[in-house]
């Protein structure tokens, strides 16, 4: 089976404050990878520097629910798309598999 | 002679991260109850504590809003922010649930030098 098919979704829930582990998380990134923003995570959408702070190109995404909890609902970078819970159980389905940077 | 130690307290976690934020307000509450002066210190990622529109029940959580706006009442009346903070943050213009006297980060060691007791949960 080639890797490209091997696609995984991370999943970060601390804020950017963590700075060393949305480093690590992104240096592990691979064509077909998305990144999921939940819990504290999802924060790192009001940083003033966004691409300093998540460095990566692929798609990032945020728990909606999480988003509101905190009061950020217009306040996110746009490049991050909100998802509920449905669209996050189907990101978790069409990924090889999943990895937790928590 | 006056031998009132005076207290900062030092948040620095966002809301719905662990309890020590919550165990840092009761503390401020409890030495207002014995008269004791107490400024509170919002760093780092505890500036999201002080946003409005928190909608902590779509996941079925307590934020510390009513707490927050309790403090007047408690006379706890001296909150701190980082100017840098609200800068990282883009939140320069939002208007937060208390009102808080900004530091520049070159105040910042000063600031905490003048009191006698930290405490940073």
């Amino acid at each position: 089976m080639p890797t490209t098919t091997k696609t995984t979704l991370h999943i970060i829930n601390k804020t950017t404050t963590n700075a060393r582990l949305y480093q690590d998380c992104c240096d592990s990134m691979l064509e077909g990878d998305e990144l999921l923003l939940i819990e504290s995570a999802v924060y790192a959408g009001c940083e003033q520097n966004f691409h300093s702070a998540i460095p990566t190109s692929f798609p990032i995404y945020a728990l909606e629910v999480d988003v509101a909890a905190r009061g950020l609902t217009d306040k996110l970078n746009k490049e991050i798309q909100l998802i509920d819970d449905n669209q996050f159980v189907n990101l978790c389905c069409i990924h090889h598999k999943s990895i937790s940077w928590f | 002679m006056n031998t009132q130690k005076s207290l900062l307290l030092i948040l620095r976690n966002p809301s719905f991260a662990g309890s020590n934020n919550r165990d840092t307000l009761d503390i401020a509450l409890g030495c207002s109850v014995f008269d004791i002066p107490v400024s509170l210190l919002f760093l780092n990622d505890a500036v999201f504590q002080l946003l409005n529109n928190q909608e902590s029940q779509v996941i079925e959580q307590k934020d510390l809003s009513p707490t927050l706006k309790a403090l007047d009442m408690y006379d706890i009346q001296d909150h701190y922010i980082l100017e840098k903070d609200l800068q990282r943050y883009q939140l320069e213009d939002e208007a937060l649930l208390l009102n808080c006297k900004t530091l520049t980060d070159s105040q910042l060691a000063l600031f905490i030098r003048q009191f006698d007791i930290v405490i940073n949960l």
